[in-house]
């Protein structure tokens, strides 16, 4: 996935035709990254579009020292964050309810990895039944594990970005960690069953 | 615990890092979307296909230089050819009011006005044959100006 020089170049110039290429060719990636951070696609799409405003806006900075893929993908990562940040009292108080339940949950019963692994490997899962199931994490636990786990951030830049202590990143992580096993061995023991239903 | 962290950790990325999804708004939506929000977009249209050419285009370019340059180089001559065949009066021992074109100027050639045209025997023996010759004349435009040129002569002396 590279975008030719040129159309970099042509876009600098706010050249429609490269503006259309690199937004077909490069908006399901962005949508994808917004997808995971909203539920909600109509929201994903709009979080979406203020990304390549920016793109389009602010190519001139890109000066080539990195993968355009790349900063492209850090751009709209930023206006997720953007998004998330004007939405923060909602994710806060949703994760301070979920928190004493979960806590309780948690205790109610501990699993055996071996036996969740082997279960949820045997499932397959595709990418849009485990986005699904990341959905049903509060706002405040998927924001925190798709940070960590899938663009790689610390726990300081976690904080940082979400404005929230380095305990509370950690903190939503272990939960969204506990949280996700739970629903992947859940929703892969439904699957497996109603495959065994099936023949 | 580690292997529990690192478990859900690399299933989840490895299922879910490259996910993408079609949009369902058009770039048609979006454009309009990018121009509501003060962003440029042009359309070069036929230009842009000009500056997508951008080699093509220096190289024609080379070749069409070149090419005039040689058309002018071999024609500089040819041309002066054509300005005495179409004065058509070409006379015997000089090339007396032949109209010649200097750049922008109409010069009058005539013997009475201190052009300097000589043309040899040889020269003319050979114009007679309907050969083509080339000869120096020298026109004065001004007190101080002499335009020097060569003209090649194709008519005849005796055709008056």
């Amino acid at each position: 996935m590279t975008v030719p020089k040129k159309i970099i170049r042509q876009c600098k110039k706010f050249d429609e035709k490269a503006q259309e290429h690199i937004y077909k060719k490069y908006a399901p990636d962005l949508l994808g990254i917004c997808r995971r951070y909203f539920k909600n696609l109509s929201k994903a799409e709009d979080v979406m579009q203020d990304a390549f405003v920016t793109i389009f806006s602010k190519i001139a900075q890109y000066k080539g020292s990195g993968s355009f893929e790349g900063w492209m993908k850090r751009i709209t990562l930023n206006t997720a964050l953007i998004q998330l940040r004007k939405d923060k009292k909602e994710i806060i108080s949703e994760n301070f309810d979920f928190l004493e339940t979960e806590k309780k949950e948690i205790k109610k019963k501990e699993l055996n990895l071996s036996d969740i692994q082997s279960v949820i490997e045997n499932a397959n899962f595709d990418q849009f039944e485990i986005i699904e199931f990341m959905d049903e994490l509060p706002e405040g636990f998927k924001t925190v594990f798709n940070l960590y786990v899938i663009e790689g951030m610390k726990h300081k830049e976690i904080a940082e970005e979400l404005d929230i202590s380095v305990g509370t990143s950690k903190s939503q992580l272990m939960r969204a960690r506990e949280k996700l096993k739970k629903i992947l061995y859940k929703k892969a023991k439904e699957k497996l069953r109603n495959n065994r239903k099936k023949y | 615990m580690q292997d529990e962290i690192t478990f859900i950790d690399d299933f989840i990325n490895k299922k879910i890092k490259d996910f993408k999804i079609k949009p369902s708004r058009e770039w048609r939506e979006m454009q309009t979307y990018i121009k509501n929000k003060g962003i440029k977009s042009v359309s070069y249209n036929g230009v842009k296909n000009i500056f997508n050419l951008k080699n093509e285009i220096i190289i024609l370019s080379f070749l069409a230089a070149l090419s005039v340059s040689v058309y002018l180089f071999n024609n500089q001559d040819n041309k002066q050819i054509e300005t005495i065949k179409k004065t058509d009066r070409i006379i015997t021992d000089t090339v007396n009011n032949a109209v010649l074109k200097s750049d922008e100027k109409t010069l009058k050639i005539s013997p009475d006005s201190n052009s300097n045209i000589n043309i040899s025997d040889n020269s003319k023996n050979l114009i007679n044959k309907n050969k083509t010759v080339k000869i120096k004349v020298q026109v004065p435009v001004h007190k101080n100006v002499v335009i020097k040129k060569k003209v090649f002569v194709i008519d005849t002396f005796d055709k008056k």
